[in-house]
Order: C-alpha cells, then structure tokens, then sequence
C-alpha cells in the first residue's frame, strides 16, 4: 500500500506514445482525468491521494499547502477559516472546485477550506497558474479541484479526537451494482466535529514597549461545530455516465476576532448546499460533457456588539449560483484535440439587515463564458491553445456590462520516457464579485466602478523520474514562475468605519518551485517541497513602491519523512514546515519572523482486519512566540522583545496539539 | 547557491519610478515669529489602514521628519502639554505617551480595554484622562501608569452600553466631554448628546449642556465659548455652535441644512472657523467662516477624503487629505495649509509625508 499521503508529482502513463496513438482508450480509460495527470498537463500540477491512513492532524488546507507556491492564510486552529493563496495571489484569485463544479466562479468568494472534511476526498489536484481548459475559468493563481471518494467500500468509519476538546467522527459507503449494461456506484460520506477551540496562546496585550503585562491568555469564543454529507449516484450506460452529487454543510462557530481585540460574542452560522448534475457521453471522436450545478448558501452572521472592528452588524446574507456549462472534447486525429465549452449562470446575493428591521437588499448578475481549446501532441511534443471569453451583465442596476477575453498556450516537450519540459504563458482576470461591487454588508460598501483583477504570468518546468535508480524512486519537478497583475481588489477604510474596495496598482512576483520525492524499497519515504518567491508592489505610492507584497513569504518549505515497517504494520512520520518571514502590511514595517513547526505520527494496523490506530503531535515543541525588533522603523538598533505567533490575519496560533485517530474498515483498508 | 539564485532572481524583478516623494524639507513662506507652538505632531495611516506612524512638522521651516513610531492602522495624536498622546485603535486599543525628539519607545504605554475605541487625551489634574467612546467611563492614569481615577458617565450609556465620550477640553482645572449618546445597537443613530464637566479632583460628573445629535468639541472663540460641533454622519442634521459657558448662550454658526452637506469636521480659534463638508459623491469641501461678521467662503472642492483639520496658533488651518473615493481623478494626498482669515490656500501641492496624514497636534 502507498503512504497514507501521497503527492503524485507525476503519474506516468505507462507509454505516452501508445497513449497518444490510440486516443479513444485514452478517453475510455481515464475518463476522469483525460489531460489531468502530471505527465499529460503542461501546468504545474501537484496530486494528493488521500487515503484511509490518512496521518492524524491534517486537513485540507496542511495537504494544500504541501504543494510548493501555496499558501493557507489560517484565521487559528484548524477549525478556523483557511483560505489558499497560490503563487502570490489573493484568496479569491484561486479557482475551487468540486469534482469539476466551480465553488467560486470567476472568484466570486474565498472558499473556507475548513468547510471541506479531506475524508470526503480520495484526490485533489492542485494547478499553480495554468489550469485546464475543461475546468473553464482563468483564474489569475490557480485552481483546485476535489475529487469526492468513489471507492468501492461497504463501509469505513473513523472516530477522532485532540487536544482542546475537539472531537469528530466520519462514515463512508460505497456501492457498487452491475447489470448487462449499466452500472450504478452510490457513495455517501457524512462527518461531523464539534471543538472547544479553547487553546491558550501567548499575548503582549497589544502593548509591545510595555512588558509587564504580557502572559498567557485563553482563545474563548472559537467553539465550532460542523456536519457534512456528500452523496454521489453515478450510473454507467455504454458510453454515457450520469453523475448526481449533493453537498451540504451546516456550520456554527464563534468568531474569536484579533489576538488584541478578542471577542466574546461575535458568530456566523453558514448552511450550504451544492447540488450539481454531470452528464458525460461519448460519441464518436467527441467526449461532451454538460455540467449544471445550483448552489445555495446561507449566513448569518451576528456581531452586534461590533467586537470585530467592522460596525455593528446582525445581518442575513444569501446567495445563490445557478450554472451550466457544456464542453466538447473532440479527438480530431490521433494527434489533435479540439475543445469547445461554453458557460451561463445567475448569481444573485440577497442581504437582510435584522438590526434594520429586516430591511433587505438583492443584486444579480448574469455570466457567460466561451472557451475554445486546441490540443496537439503527438507523444514527444505537445501544444495547446486556449482562448476564454467572459461576459458579465448587471440587470437592473446602472453597473455596465463587462467582458474580457483571455488567451493562454503551453508546450509539453517529452523525452525519454520520463522526462518532460514544460511552459506555459497566458493572461488572467478575475471581476469584482457582488459584494464588491454593490457592498451592502454593514460596514462593507461598494464600488461600482471596480475594474476586474488581470495579470499576465509565464512558467517553465522541468519533470523527471529516476524509478530505477538502485533501491531508490526518485521524482523532480522544478518550475520557475512570472506573474504581472494590475488592479488588484483591495478593501480599505474610509472615515466613519466603513470599508470600500479600490483598484490597487500593479504587483509582480515570480519565483522558483521545487519538488522532490524519493522512496526506497526499504519502506524509507521522503517528499520535499520549496519556494522561493520574490514579490513587488508596482504601485507608485512612495509608502509601498517596491516593496515585498504582505503574506507572501520569500521562503517556504515543507518535508516529510515516514517509515513503513514490512506488512504495514506501523509507520512513523515527522514533518517540518517551514514559513520565512512575510510581511503583514503593504508598507513593510511589520515582518513576522520566520516560524518553523514539526509534527510527528505514529501508526498502527495489526492487520487488515483490525481498526487502525494513529496518534499524532503537531507543533511538537509549543512555538507560540516569536523575537522581532521592538521598534520596527529602526529595525537594528531597536530592542528585540518577545512577540505572540500569530497568522496573517493578526490570529493566534495554538501551541503543541495531539490527535488520536481510531479508523476502521471491515474487509480493510483501500 | 541559495544567494547565486536569490541574486538571479532579484536581479530580473523590475521596479518602479514612486510618485515624486516628499523630500523631507519642505519650505514656505508662512512663518512668522514663533514663540508658543513649535511642532506639529501628525499620525499618518496607510492607505489601506494597515499601520500607521508618527510624524512631526516644525511650524516654523515646515520642514517635515517621517515614520518616526509606528502606530496601528487607526489612530489619532493629542497634544499633552508638552507631550503627545498616541492613540491606537483598531485591534490595539493603547495609549502611548512620548516626548517629542524620543520616538525610540515611548514614556508610558498603557493596555485600554478591549474594543475600548479611544478618542482623546488630556491632561487634569496631575494625570492623564481619556475617552473611551465603546465606554461608560473616562479613566485616569498616573505618570507611571496605574489606573488612579474614573468618571461615571453611565447615566448616558443607553441600551448599547456605551456613552460615547469622544473630544475633550480642558477649561479651569476640570475637563469638558462631549458625551455623544450614539445608539450603536441601533444603526449608530441618535440617542441623545450632551456635554459635560468632570471634577479632575473627585471625578464628581455634571451636565453643561444639551448638544445633539453626537457633539464634538471644535475649539472656541474665547476661554469661555466652546464651539460644538453636531451631526451625524451622513445625515444633514447637524450643525456649529459657539456656547457661551458664562450666560449659557447658544448661537449657531452654520447649518448642515443650509450647506446640503454633512459637516465633517470644523476647527474654532479665535474669530476663525475653517470646517470641512462632504457630498454624496464623496468629493470635500473646504470653508472658511469669519465668525465675527458671519462671512462664509468656500476655499475648495477636492476629491481626497479630508479627515481632519486644525487651526495652529498662527492662524494656519492645517487640513489632512487622504486618498478618496470620488470618481473624480483623485486630487493629492497630504497636508494642506489655509490662512484661516482669508481662506487662501498657503501652498500648491499638499505638503507630504510617506504615509498619508490623518490628523495634526499642535505643541
């Protein structure tokens, strides 16, 4: 069995020139994933396997964040948001999706990850700047896809708790039934958690010249409690397959505000729900895919007291995404593939002030988008092509249309059987969402005269495989990336408290990624991943001009390395992440020093029949403080004093967690 | 090899030309003899009001010494005496007091109560009182720190729990709050305003006049005539207003009604009243009022976001201009100067620091 994590930095197929001398057993066979594995993509693309041996403590945003150039902006515990920046960008600037159905179209919010339990998943594939053309979009950092469990397992059940009263638990089953011609898998998944989220947390009281009073406080208001059901009915027939798949999530937590400015009140109670309907037919040399989806969530999110800093607010907002989108992969020869799509949806956000006596207010927009797609590998040389048009409309307001076409290539270039080079160049935009523009969320005002986010990137990789070098598989990949944005959403404050979005200049970052994952037949695993990322503000204002753009550290590295006794019975992990210094404000003054976190896990499996037990340790010597300069203007003559270990968003970290697992699955693990 | 490809990888990055900064001598032509107020102390914020610092600009050569302290992304400086309060606000409520010319760490800094929201400080009777507008109290700290007094404004904390004391003046050893009574579990609208006196000595609290909606202290004609700003934002139901604490006279000065602009900030000194006004489109005024013959001029409309503006004992309205929202090309941030009595801008392009300015305090 393969690490309970793996990185498939590449998925070799076995012969890539048989596989593109014979498209159609291409389509048949990897249905899912045509042009989706590292060896057939151009894009720099890291896939995570999740598997049952999951190791204890991670979740989705510790599994994102092991791809390099990826960020998790974490607002605490692993409970709290998490949001993924790639490459430099903003939240909203990264594309999620769920088995293909987007979760933010065109970036129209920051998915939380945290809502998203990684026992649902079997895979995610991670796309740093260039993304498929059948994922449609063309987000400016990347795109994620979740790919929901489809294994064929009676039932698998896990029970879970850690440190600071957090307890879960998740169950999942999978069915399969055949008849002469159709085929029919149900897999249904449900966890739930609730947490106390009480963890204590170093604090200088907002008072850095002043250390008298600096000590240890409590998080208090940061309990949470979240449910999740995944259901999935795919049926087979010939060549067609129909997917029905639900999502809902009901969520309640406090929202434990600033390190300095805790609250004791302030909650958001979220209730969501995707349903989305795929339809996937072959006919002929034509693979045609229709995907409709209808989201649906809700928020209420009660800050009365305005403990958080944004007015007093009691509010109910919903909003609604209503899609579809068609996409023709046509094989045109054995060496040349055509990809048609085209998209429509209707969003629409609905907020309820509850303190103005149910006063409520509704935006809509329309959105259309084209993609055309051209392919053309013959094995040792690929090309590709990709034009993506999207069109935005605002009935009933005086909001103008908007529209932007963006168009993007790549090269492939194999040699050997397991090396490639790769690049890829295109432009990028994201437009101003409906909050954005229209505002309305209490404080939050909008800015109809918002011009959408755009940037032009390249990047270049080099991907080998060395699987038989002595007692050792190794695998590399090294990219170096280039990305120039302009117009950047940024909200900020005017008088009175209230905030407004503005375009923010132009910004620049390009930086060097690295990948190493090597295993021996000894059971000895190890998965290296490295960033280096240089990043510039390109604004004219002298405070900001040329300086490093905030939560966008210079360095980061994440490694792991496990041991895997004969037969599986017990494995050992330590990882080690590290995040360089990144500067949390636009002018550089404050810098977060550079934190370093080791984790280790233990597992055990007696046998295939028995529960597996895991135990693990993150953060495993407590760091909850860091040593920056008293005074950061005058950086080396100024005192150095202890600060608290916060995120990017000004959030304490817990110290040292322990989290014990107990996973069962009769008839054994997948 | 780790610095080869750093260097590699800085040597490629572009950078850009900033926008023609502020050498920090800056000159003008408007000094004259200076003998009292010698400093004027400006907290500047970020655009995008993630961090702040402290600035200073010599009243006599204008000449300006930049980010001299940090400060967090909402705060506003007070004169003290012969030293400046500092208080942060948004996420970091404290009160820092430093000696100008020490800005390596302050004299005192004090821990204000979570989401405490300060407004202003003053010194009384041998310590240093401040307002705490999400409050129902002023407190009072000694030179070293301690907590040594509070005065109960309870009476005027309303269903929110806060009375909303924000601008104070010192007049005959007690101080002068402007309670603002603000209903901020009731979209921040009015719940009555008033202003009070506080005994420095005993904390003993009584009322000296009625204001409403939400009063602030604006300066005044004479020791005796406060001027009292009043209005909600974003609402034309405001006005200014010179009391006579003697006969307990009220005379307005201007209407929010008669401008068809929210007032958004006024400065009194002497016979002169410079206020700025906001429209609905985001753009700003400035005026000029002579208070003795009641003559209004309109100096200029600017698309900055004006946040404040302070008469200087010489006359000089010193008005901070932040970049705005209008859609308007936005005019330039910075401070601008007026000759309060003849509401003539004093210089051509706003004096700059790196960071914008949001308030001036004179010492």
């Amino acid at each position: 069995m393969l690490p309970s994590l793996l990185p498939l930095v590449f998925t070799f197929p076995a012969l890539a020139e048989e596989d593109a001398s014979a498209p159609e057993e291409v389509i048949v066979e990897a249905e899912r994933y045509v042009g989706r594995e590292s060896w057939d993509t151009p894009a720099a693309m890291t896939v995570f396997l999740i598997e049952e041996s999951l190791r204890p403590g991670l979740d989705l945003g510790s599994i994102v964040e092991q791809a390099p150039g990826v960020q998790i902006q974490r607002f605490g515990d692993a409970d709290d948001f998490q949001g993924v920046s790639i490459r430099g960008s903003s939240m909203r600037q990264v594309q999620l999706y769920l088995d293909g159905i987007p979760l933010n179209p065109e970036g129209g919010r920051a998915v939380n990850l945290s809502e998203w339990p990684i026992r649902a998943l079997e895979r995610v594939e991670v796309f740093r700047g260039y993304a498929p053309a059948s994922l449609g979009g063309a987000a400016i950092g990347g795109a994620i896809d979740l790919i929901p469990r489809d294994a064929q397992t009676p039932i698998s059940t896990g029970l879970s708790t850690s440190r600071y009263e957090r307890y879960s638990a998740d169950v999942f089953t999978g069915r399969l039934r055949e008849t002469t011609t159709t085929r029919h898998s149900t897999s249904f998944f449900t966890q739930g958690h609730t947490a106390d989220g009480t963890f204590p947390f170093f604090t200088d009281n907002g008072t850095p010249y002043e250390r008298m009073d600096d000590g240890t406080q409590t998080r208090t208001n940061n309990e949470s409690a979240q449910g999740n059901i995944l259901g999935r009915y795919k049926v087979e027939f010939g060549p067609t397959t129909l997917t029905l798949i639900n999502a809902f999530l009901a969520r309640s937590e406090g929202l434990p505000g600033h390190i300095n400015n805790p609250s004791k009140n302030a909650a958001l109670q979220t209730q969501r729900n995707l349903l989305g309907l795929q339809a996937k037919a072959l006919r002929g040399k034509h693979v045609v895919t229709a995907t409709s989806w209808w989201s649906h969530r809700d928020e209420t999110y009660d800050d009365r007291a305005d403990e958080l800093g944004l007015g007093s607010q009691w509010a109910n907002q919903r909003s609604e995404n209503l899609g579809m989108r068609l996409y023709d992969q046509w094989f045109v020869s054995e060496f040349a593939e055509v990809g048609f799509g085209a998209s429509a949806r209707v969003e629409s956000a609905n907020s309820t002030d509850l303190l103005a006596e149910g006063v409520t207010t509704q935006h809509d927009r329309t959105v259309e988008t084209a993609t055309a797609h051209l392919r053309f590998d013959q094995g040792k040389l690929g090309l590709e092509g990709t034009a993506h048009a999207t069109f935005l409309q605002y009935p009933q307001t005086d909001t103008p249309p908007d529209s932007s076409i963006d168009p993007r290539m790549a090269v492939i270039w194999r040699w050997g059987d397991h090396r490639l080079l790769r690049a890829t160049a295109g432009h990028y935009m994201r437009p101003p969402d409906l909050d954005e523009i229209f505002g309305d969320r209490g404080s939050l005002l909008g800015n109809p005269n918002l011009k959408p986010e755009q940037g032009w990137q390249w990047d270049l990789g080099l991907r080998s495989h060395w699987p038989q070098l002595k007692h050792l598989d190794l695998i590399v990949d090294i990219s170096h990336f280039w990305n120039a944005g302009t117009d950047r959403i940024t909200w900020v404050q005017n008088s009175q408290k209230t905030m407004m979005p503005v375009n923010f200049g132009r910004t620049w970052v390009q930086g060097l990624e690295g990948s190493l994952l090597a295993s021996s037949e000894f059971g000895f695993q190890s998965h290296t991943s490295l960033a280096l990322t240089q990043s510039t503000n390109l604004d004219p204002d002298p405070a900001v001009a040329n300086k490093q753009l905030p939560s966008t550290p210079t360095w980061s590295v994440w490694e792991e390395v496990s041991f895997t006794s004969p037969q599986e019975l017990m494995r050992l992990a330590y990882s080690y992440r590290f995040i360089d210094g990144n500067f949390v404000d636009a002018t550089n003054w404050f810098r977060s020093a550079p934190r370093s976190l080791h984790d280790v896990s233990i597992q055990f499996h007696p046998g295939k029949r028995w529960p597996l037990i895991q135990a693990g340790v993150s953060n495993l010597f407590n760091k909850q403080a860091e040593v920056v300069p008293q005074n950061p203007l005058q950086p080396a003559t100024s005192a150095r004093v202890v600060q608290p270990l916060t995120d990017f968003a000004g959030h304490p970290l817990p110290g040292r967690v322990w989290t014990l697992n107990l996973r069962w699955t009769p008839g054994g693990l997948s | 090899m780790i610095p080869l490809i750093t260097g590699l990888l800085v040597a490629c990055m572009p950078t850009v030309e900033p926008d023609s900064n502020p050498n920090p001598q800056h000159t003008g032509d408007t000094a004259t003899e200076i003998s009292g107020e010698s400093l004027g102390v400006i907290s500047t914020i970020a655009n995008d009001y993630s961090v702040g610092a402290i600035a200073t600009v010599d009243l006599s050569s204008l000449a300006i010494q930049d980010t001299l302290a940090p400060t967090s992304g909402d705060t506003v400086v007070r004169a003290l005496d012969t030293e400046i309060a500092v208080l942060n606000r948004l996420n970091t409520d404290t009160l820092r007091i430093y000696t100008p010319g020490q800005w390596d760490a302050p004299d005192l800094e004090v821990a204000l109560p979570d989401l405490a929201n300060p407004q202003d400080a003053k010194n009384c009777g041998g310590n240093t009182w401040v307002s705490l507008h999400n409050d129902t109290q002023l407190v009072a700290f000694d030179p070293h720190g301690r907590q040594v007094a509070t005065a109960d404004l309870s009476p005027w904390a309303g269903t929110d729990g806060a009375a909303e004391p924000a601008s104070m003046t010192v007049v005959d050893g007690a101080l002068l709050v402007a309670v603002q009574e603000i209903a901020q579990d009731d979209a921040w609208s009015a719940d009555g305003g008033v202003i009070v006196r506080v005994d420095c000595t005993t904390s003993e609290v009584e009322v000296l006049v009625t204001a409403s909606p939400s009063p602030v202290l604006v300066g005044g004609t004479s020791p005796n005539t406060l001027g009292i700003k009043t209005g909600l934002y974003g609402s034309l139901d405001g006005s200014v207003l010179l009391y006579d604490m003697t006969t307990g006279q009220q005379e307005i000065l201007i209407t929010e009604a008669e401008l068809s602009a929210d007032i958004t900030a006024a400065s009194i000194r002497g016979s002169e009243m410079v206020f700025l006004t906001a429209d609905t489109d985001w753009n700003y005024s400035i005026h000029c009022m002579d208070i003795s013959s009641g003559s209004l001029v309109t100096a200029a409309t600017l698309s900055t976001f004006l946040a404040d503006v302070a008469i200087d004992e010489y006359g000089r309205a010193w008005i901070s201009a932040r970049e705005g929202w209008s859609s308007e090309s936005p005019s330039e941030p910075g401070l601008w100067l007026m000759e309060a009595s003849t509401c003539e801008l004093l210089n051509e392009t706003p004096l700059h620091t790196t960071l914008p300015p949001y308030n001036v305090a004179f010492l």
